[in-house]
C-alpha cells in the first residue's frame, strides 16, 4: 500500500499542502522511493506483515512474503516499524535508499502496546500505571476461567481460587479494596464491553489482558473504575497470510490428598471413649449430676464410635456394637475387626467391640475422582488491505475431582475488519458461549460456610460407617441425605445444573474525517440467559432414616441485557516535535436483569426431572424486573509529548447514572505526567546512558467513582433504587402484603477514590532488565456506609456517605533477559518476578460518640501498658482491623496437680461448667495476661491477620533451540488460617466425627505423655474453641501460618524450527508447538491443610485439582 | 481550514452534550418495578391498605425487642415454664446470662443507637 494508493493523487497533494502551511518549519523535500527488508534479529528470517508507517503521518505500508517494502519517503521522516510480538523500531531517513531492518523480539519490554480503554498506547509513552499480563501464561495451561491467568502475573490483584469447581471464577481484590472489609474487585472489561466477570471468556480466544491500575488511568472508565479495570481483548486477524491454528489439550486432573492424616477406626474408637470420660470426670467435678448421666448415657449413644443398640443390626447406620451371644459370628468375619478397650465409667471393665472400618483413603476415593479434560481450540485469521477477520471456535469439557463436578463450554469469537473505501473502517465482534455447570451433589460445599466444607466434613465420617449391608453386601444410604451419604447410593439423586448462555456482539465504526482526525461510533451489547434447574429423586434420608419421596423441584431463569452506545472525535497531530492526540465522546449504557423461578414437589415419579410432573407448588412462583440501570457519560482523553520525553495525559469522564437522584452526575479527571529522562540530552550524553537505556518516572492522581460497594456479605450494599423514596414489600401481616416506606436518602452521592501514584520504569543493559515501580496512596472517601440508627425510628439502618478508607502499597515487577541468546539455536532466559503490599487504614468513620468512632473493635490487655486497650474493627487514623485475630492463648498444659493447685483461681469464662473454676489435668494452661484471675476476652493476644501482607509471583522462561521450559510461580505471604478439618476434629463439636492423628497425642490418663490438650467428647473442656459450637475461636496455638509458594506452572514444550518444517512439511505448516504442562503442582507451605489460598478460614472445600496436560498447537 | 477543523470540533461537542441532555431524560426514566412510589401508594385503595398492614408489620421487631428485653428479663419467667425443649436463646434473657462475653442481643437491638 503505497501514498499513491491511499489519497488520489490531487488530494495528497492537498493533505500536504495543508500540512506545509500548518507546520512551516518543517522541511520539504522531494519523497524518493526507499526499500528495505525485515528480519527476525534472532532466526535471521524474513518477516512478512510488518507494519511500516512514517511517523505522525497515515502513510505506510506493510511487508510482503519476503519481508520486503518499498515506501516514498523524505529526509528526516521517521519510519516505524512494528509487528505484534517485536519489538517497535524507529528509523530515521537520512539519505538512505535501503533498508535491512532487524525487529527483536519483545520479551515483555518497555516497548510493548498497551491497551489502555478506548485505546491503546506504546509502554513507552505511558504515564500512568498499568500492568500487562505475560502472555506465557496464556499458552499452555488449559483454563476454564480466565481469571486463573492473573495470579500472581499481576501485582495490585489478589488473586484466590476458592474452589475447585471447574469454570469457577477465582475472588479477585485489587490494591487492598476500596471496601473496609477488604473486598472490592476491577471492572471486567471485554473487547470494549463491559462484562459482568470473566466467566465464560475462551482464554484460548484472549490476544491480551491489562490491568489499568492507577486512577488516572481508570478515570477513563469514571464512575466504576474505583478498583481498577481488567482489559480482556481477543485476537484480531493480522495483515499476511490468512492462517488455520488448531490446538488440542488433553488433561488429567488428578485428586489433591489431603495432607492432614485422621485416625484409624481403632484410635477414633479409644480416643471418643476416652474423650467421653474425659467429659464424665469434667462433670463430676463439676457435681453436675445431669450431665454425668447424659455422659454415662452417650456410650450407647447414636454416635459412629457409641455402642448404640441400633448399630448390631446388618444395616445399622454405623457398626460399632459390643460382643455378644447373638453377634459372636462376627469374631471370625474378616469385615470385622476386635478391640479390647477399658470402660470409661468402670476401671475396672473391659469392653469387647466389634466395628467395621473405612480408611481415609476409602472415604476420599468415594467423593473425589481423578477427572479429566479436553478442549478443541480452532482460529481461522487472517488479512488484507481491505480487512482482516479472526474467527475462534473451541470447546472445553472438565471434570471435575469431587463427584458430580463438572464443566462444559462452547465458545465462538469472531471479529472482523473491513475498510470500506478510502476513510470508513468497520470492524465487528460477535462472540457467544454456551456453558452448563454442574455442580457436585454434595451440597455441603456450598458457600463453604464453616459447617460446610466438604473434605472436612465427608472424609471426617466416622471411619466405623456401614456402608454396605453386612450380609448382603448391599448398598446402604450412609450417614445422612445429603452432605454425608454414600456417594455410591446418592450420587443420581440429585439433578442441578446450571446452563449458562451469553450472546454479545459489537459494532465500530472509524471514519477518518482529514489526515488526523477520526470519527469513532460504536455500539454493542450482551444477552445473557442463566437457568438453573434442580430436581431431587425420592432417596432414604441416610441408613434407617426415612424415606424423602418431596421429589422437590425448582428452577431460576435470569435474563440479563446490557447495551453500550458511544460516539467519538479523535484528532492526532504531530507539529515538530509536539504530538497531540485528543479524544472526546460520549457514551450511553444500560443494563436491566430480570428474574424468573418457582419450586414444587410431590411428583408421583423420578422419571421427569422437571417442575412440570410436580403437584404443588412451594412458595409463590417469582418473576421480576429485579434490575435495571443506566449511565451516561461524557468521556475524554488529552495526550501531549514533547520529543517523546515529556508526557502527558489526561483522562476524564462525565457520569451520569440512574442510582443516584440529588447528586446524579459526578466528574472524575485523571491527569498524569511521564518523563522519558533517556531521551533528554543531559542524561543521554551521560555516562550513565551506558548502563541505563531507559528512565522513566511517572507521577499521576485521579479520582474514580464507586456506586456499588459491597456489605460484608458480598451483597451490593444499595440497589438500584436506593435514593427513590419508595414503598417496599415488608411481606405478609395477618395474611395481607404490607408495603411500607423505606427510608430514603436522596442525597446519596458518588463513592469517590482518588489515586496518587508514583512510578518509575527504568530498563538496564540495553533494556535487558526492566523494572517497573509503583508506590500508590488510594483514598477511597465519602463511602457508602450502612449506618445503624435506632430501632424506635421503625427503621435498621441509614445509607450515607461516611468515613474514608485509604490504601497504601508499592507494586514492583522486574524482567531480566538473563541469557540472551547469540544465534538462532542459542540459549535463552528470560525471569521475571513480581511483589506487591498494600495495607488499608480507616481515616474517617462516622461519628458514633465512642473513642475514634470506632466500630467492631474489641478490648484487650496490653501487659505494656498496663491496661485495656481497644484494639482491631475500625478505628479511625489507624490500620484497619477487620481481618485481626485476636484469640486467648495456652503455655502448655496441666501435668501435675501441683500446676493446677497453682493456677485453682483461674476463672475461665469460656467453660460451659457451673464452676468455671474447674481445671483437670491436660487441660490448657491458659495465659492470664492481666492476671486478675479470669480468663476471658481481655486476655486475649494477637495473633495476625487472615489477609496477605505481601504478594507476589516469579516465572523463569528458559529456551534452547526449539525447546522451552517454563515456571510460574505465585505466593502470599503474613497471613493465617484456622484450618477447620483440623480443629473441628480435635475438638469433636460434631460428636461423629474422627479426627486428625493429632487426637492421640493428647494429654490423658491413658496417654500422661501427651502434649495436646485433653480432648474432650463434643467441646466440653473448650480446649481448641472457645464456644460451643466452634467457629473461628480457636485459641492462638492453632491458628497457622499460611505463608505459601505456589508451583503454579510448569511447562515443557517444543516448536519445530522453522527449517525444519520447510523439509517435512514443504511449508504447509507453519509452526507446530507440543507441550507438556503441570498446573496448580503443589503448594510449598507448612499450612497442614490443603487449600492454603482461601486464607484465614479453612473450612475444608473442594480443593483445586492437580493437572497434567499433554497439547499441541498447529499453524497452518 | 483551521476554522473548519475547529467547526468539526464544535459541531463534536455539541452532538455529544445534546446527547448528554437527552440523556438525562432516559437517566429519569430508570423507576423503580418492585415497589410502590409516593404517587401510587395514596392513589387507590387497594395500595393503602398495603401501606396500613405495612406499618403494622414493621413496628414488630421493635416490639419484639421490648419484650426480649423488658418482659422476658423479668422475673414472671424461670426455669420450668416451659413444657416443651425451652428456647436457648431466650433462656440468656430470663436466667440473666449477660455479660461482656456473652451478649444474646447486639446493640441492645439497636433501642439505644
Amino acid at each position: 500500500m503505497s501514498l499513491r494508493s491511499i489519497y488520489p493523487n490531487k488530494y495528497r497533494r492537498y493533505v500536504l499542502h495543508i500540512v506545509c502551511w500548518l507546520v512551516a518549519f518543517s522541511a520539504w523535500a522531494q519523497p524518493t522511493p526507499l526499500s528495505g527488508t525485515v528480519r527476525d534479529a534472532r532466526t535471521n528470517e524474513t518477516l512478512p506483515g510488518v507494519n511500516i508507517t512514517i511517523k505522525g503521518t497515515t502513510r505506510g505500508t506493510v511487508t510482503n512474503q519476503d519481508g520486503q517494502f518499498t515506501l516514498p519517503v523524505r529526509k528526516g521522516d521517521i519510519i516505524v516499524v512494528s509487528l505484534i510480538s517485536m519489538s517497535t523500531q524507529e528509523v530515521v531517513i537520512d539519505n538512505h535508499t535501503a533498508l535491512d531492518i532487524k525487529l527483536a523480539e519483545s520479551a515483555k519490554s518497555l516497548d510493548e502496546v498497551v491497551v489502555v480503554g478506548y485505546g491503546q498506547q506504546s509502554r513507552k509513552t505511558l504515564t500512568g500505571s498499568v500492568s500487562t499480563i505475560d502472555q506465557t501464561v496464556f499458552k499452555s495451561v488449559p483454563r476454564t476461567n480466565v481469571g486463573t491467568a492473573l495470579q500472581g502475573t499481576a501485582p495490585g490483584l489478589r488473586v484466590q481460587q476458592t474452589t475447585g469447581q471447574p469454570g469457577s471464577t477465582p475472588t479477585i481484590v485489587f490494591r487492598g479494596g476500596t471496601d473496609f472489609n477488604g473486598s472490592g474487585s476491577p471492572l471486567v472489561v471485554l473487547d470494549g464491553v463491559i462484562v459482568p466477570s470473566l466467566f465464560g471468556i475462551n482464554m484460548e480466544d484472549v490476544e491480551s489482558i491489562d490491568l489499568l491500575k492507577d486512577a488516572a488511568s481508570a478515570a477513563i472508565y469514571g464512575a466504576r473504575a474505583s478498583n481498577g479495570v481488567i482489559l480482556v481483548t481477543t485476537k484480531k486477524g493480522k495483515k499476511g497470510r490468512t492462517s488455520v491454528t488448531y490446538s488440542y489439550k488433553r488433561a488429567n486432573n488428578y485428586i489433591r490428598r489431603n495432607p492432614l492424616q485422621y485416625m484409624s477406626a481403632e484410635d477414633y474408637i479409644v480416643w471418643n471413649r476416652r474423650g467421653l470420660a474425659s467429659r464424665f470426670a469434667a462433670a463430676q467435678a463439676d457435681n453436675n449430676t445431669a450431665e454425668m448421666n447424659n455422659a454415662r448415657n452417650q456410650l450407647t449413644g447414636a454416635w459412629g464410635w457409641g455402642v448404640n443398640s441400633g448399630w448390631t443390626a446388618p444395616d445399622g447406620k454405623y457398626s460399632t456394637q459390643l460382643v455378644s451371644n447373638s453377634n459372636r459370628n462376627l469374631l471370625t468375619d474378616p469385615q470385622y475387626h476386635l478391640l479390647l478397650d477399658k470402660n470409661p465409667f468402670n476401671a475396672s471393665q473391659t469392653d469387647s467391640l466389634l466395628y467395621r472400618s473405612i480408611s481415609q483413603r476409602q472415604l476420599e476415593d468415594l467423593i473425589l475422582q481423578q477427572g479429566t479434560l479436553n478442549e478443541h481450540y480452532l482460529n481461522v485469521s487472517g488479512g488484507n488491505d481491505q480487512g482482516n477477520f479472526s474467527l475462534g471456535v473451541g470447546s472445553i469439557s472438565d471434570v471435575g475431582t469431587l463427584i458430580g463436578s463438572s464443566l462444559s463450554r462452547m465458545n465462538m469469537n469472531f471479529n472482523g475488519g473491513l475498510n470500506v473505501g478510502k476513510n470508513l473502517v468497520v470492524n465487528l465482534n460477535i462472540s457467544g458461549y454456551s456453558a452448563k455447570t454442574t455442580p457436585s451433589y454434595l451440597s455441603a460445599d456450598g458457600g463453604g460456610g464453616v459447617g460446610g466444607g466438604i473434605v472436612q466434613r465427608f472424609t471426617g465420617i466416622a471411619p466405623t460407617v456401614r456402608l454396605t449391608n453386612d450380609l448382603t453386601g448391599a448398598e446402604l444410604p450412609g450417614v445422612d441425605g445429603s452432605t454425608l451419604g454414600n456417594p455410591t447410593y446418592f450420587r443420581d439423586k440429585f439433578y442441578n445444573q446450571t446452563l449458562e448462555q451469553r450472546y454479545s456482539g459489537g459494532l465500530n465504526l472509524e471514519y477518518t474525517i482529514l489526515p488526523g482526525l477520526k470519527a469513532l461510533a460504536s455500539a454493542s451489547g450482551f444477552y445473557r440467559y442463566t437457568t438453573n434447574d434442580s430436581f431431587t429423586k425420592a432417596y432414604i434420608n441416610g441408613t434407617g432414616g426415612a424415606l424423602v419421596n418431596t421429589r422437590n423441584a425448582s428452577f431460576t431463569n435470569q435474563r440479563a441485557s446490557q447495551y453500550t452506545y458511544n460516539a467519538f472525535l479523535q484528532y492526532t497531530k504531530d507539529v515538530g516535535k509536539h504530538t497531540v492526540s485528543a479524544l472526546a465522546g460520549g457514551e450511553f449504557f444500560e443494563s436491566r436483569v430480570y428474574d424468573y423461578g418457582a419450586t414444587a414437589n410431590l411428583a408421583a415419579t423420578d422419571f421427569i426431572p422437571w417442575l412440570s410432573a410436580s403437584t404443588a407448588a412451594v412458595g409463590v412462583p417469582t418473576s421480576s424486573f429485579s434490575s435495571w440501570q443506566r449511565l451516561a457519560s461524557v468521556i475524554g482523553r488529552f495526550n501531549y509529548t514533547f520529543a517523546n520525553t515529556y508526557l502527558l495525559n489526561i483522562n476524564m469522564r462525565y457520569d451520569g447514572t440512574s442510582k443516584l437522584i440529588t447528586n446524579q452526575y459526578g466528574f472524575f479527571p485523571g491527569v498524569s505526567l511521564g518523563w522519558n529522562m533517556h531521551y533528554a540530552d543531559f542524561f543521554a550524553n551521560s555516562f550513565l546512558r551506558r548502563y541505563v537505556s531507559t528512565l522513566k518516572p511517572r507521577i499521576s492522581f485521579g479520582e474514580n467513582g464507586s456506586i456499588n460497594p459491597l456489605n460484608s456479605a458480598g451483597q451490593p450494599l444499595i440497589g438500584d433504587y436506593a435514593t427513590i423514596p419508595q414503598y417496599g414489600s415488608v411481606g405478609t401481616y395477618n395474611g395481607q402484603p404490607g408495603f411500607a416506606a423505606g427510608i430514603t436518602n436522596t442525597n446519596l452521592k458518588w463513592e469517590r477514590a482518588n489515586t496518587l501514584n508514583f512510578g518509575l520504569d527504568v530498563g538496564l543493559l540495553n533494556n535487558r532488565v526492566t523494572v517497573i515501580a509503583d508506590y500508590f496512596i488510594r483514598n477511597v472517601y465519602d463511602k457508602i456506609t450502612s449506618l445503624t440508627i435506632p430501632a424506635w425510628t421503625g427503621y435498621n439502618a441509614y445509607v450515607t456517605n461516611l468515613g474514608q478508607l485509604q490504601n497504601r502499597g508499592i507494586e514492583l515487577e522486574i524482567r531480566a533477559n538473563v541469557l540472551k541468546p547469540s544465534s538462532a539455536n542459542g540459549v535463552s532466559w528470560t525471569v521475571s518476578a513480581n511483589v506487591f503490599h498494600v495495607k488499608n487504614f480507616a481515616k474517617k468513620l462516622p461519628n458514633n460518640g465512642l473513642d475514634l468512632n470506632r466500630q467492631g473493635a474489641v478490648q484487650i490487655f496490653d501487659p505494656g501498658q498496663n491496661k485495656l486497650v481497644w484494639v482491631g474493627g475500625l478505628q479511625e487514623g489507624k490500620r484497619v482491623g477487620l481481618d485481626e485475630i485476636y484469640a486467648p492463648i495456652y503455655d502448655g498444659i496441666y501435668t501435675s496437680q501441683a500446676q493446677l493447685d497453682e493456677r485453682a483461681n483461674l476463672w475461665n469464662s469460656y467453660l460451659p461448667y457451673t464452676n468455671k473454676r474447674i481445671k483437670l489435668l491436660g487441660d490448657a494452661r491458659w495465659r492470664d495476661t492481666d492476671k486478675n484471675d479470669t480468663l476471658d476476652y481481655r486476655d486475649n493476644v494477637y495473633v495476625g491477620r487472615t489477609t496477605p501482607t505481601i504478594q507476589g509471583g516469579f516465572s523463569s522462561n528458559l529456551s534452547w533451540k526449539g525447546f522451552n521450559l517454563y515456571g510460574q510461580f505465585d505466593y502470599s505471604l503474613g497471613f493465617i488460617i484456622a484450618n477447620q478439618s483440623y480443629l473441628r476434629g480435635m475438638s469433636q463439636v460434631q460428636g461423629s466425627q474422627n479426627g486428625p492423628i493429632d487426637v492421640t497425642n493428647t494429654w490423658s490418663p491413658e496417654n500422661p505423655t501427651g502434649t495436646l490438650p485433653r480432648y474432650y467428647w463434643a467441646n466440653y473442656g473448650r480446649n481448641y474453641f472457645t464456644d460451643a459450637g466452634g467457629s473461628t475461636t480457636p485459641p492462638a496455638n492453632f491458628w497457622q501460618k499460611g505463608d505459601y509458594l505456589a508451583m503454579r506452572e510448569v511447562t515443557l514444550s517444543y516448536d519445530m524450527p522453522a527449517k525444519l518444517l520447510e523439509r517435512v512439511a514443504r511449508n504447509r505448516v507453519k509452526s507446530l508447538r507440543v507441550f507438556l504442562t503441570g498446573s496448580n503442582l503443589v503448594y510449598f507451605t507448612g499450612y497442614n491443610g490443603t487449600f492454603p489460598e482461601v486464607g484465614g478460614n479453612d473450612v475444608g472445600r473442594f480443593p483445586l485439582p492437580r493437572t497434567a496436560t499433554l497439547g499441541a498447537t498447529i499453524s497452518l | 481550514m483551521k476554522t473548519y477543523k475547529l467547526t468539526i470540533a464544535f459541531v463534536g461537542c455539541l452532538v455529544a452534550s445534546s446527547g448528554l441532555f437527552s440523556c438525562k431524560e432516559q437517566l429519569q426514566e430508570v423507576i423503580p418495578q418492585t415497589s410502590l412510589n409516593q404517587s401510587l401508594v395514596l392513589s387507590d385503595a387497594n395500595a393503602a391498605l398495603t401501606l396500613y398492614t405495612g406499618v403494622y408489620s414493621s413496628f414488630r421487631t421493635y416490639h419484639s425487642t421490648l419484650f426480649t428485653l423488658g418482659e422476658m428479663r423479668s422475673d414472671i419467667w424461670a426455669d420450668g415454664l416451659f413444657t416443651e425443649s425451652e428456647d436457648t436463646g431466650l433462656k440468656q434473657y430470663w436466667s440473666h446470662n449477660i455479660s461482656a462475653t456473652n451478649v444474646p442481643i447486639d446493640n441492645w437491638g439497636g433501642s439505644t443507637t
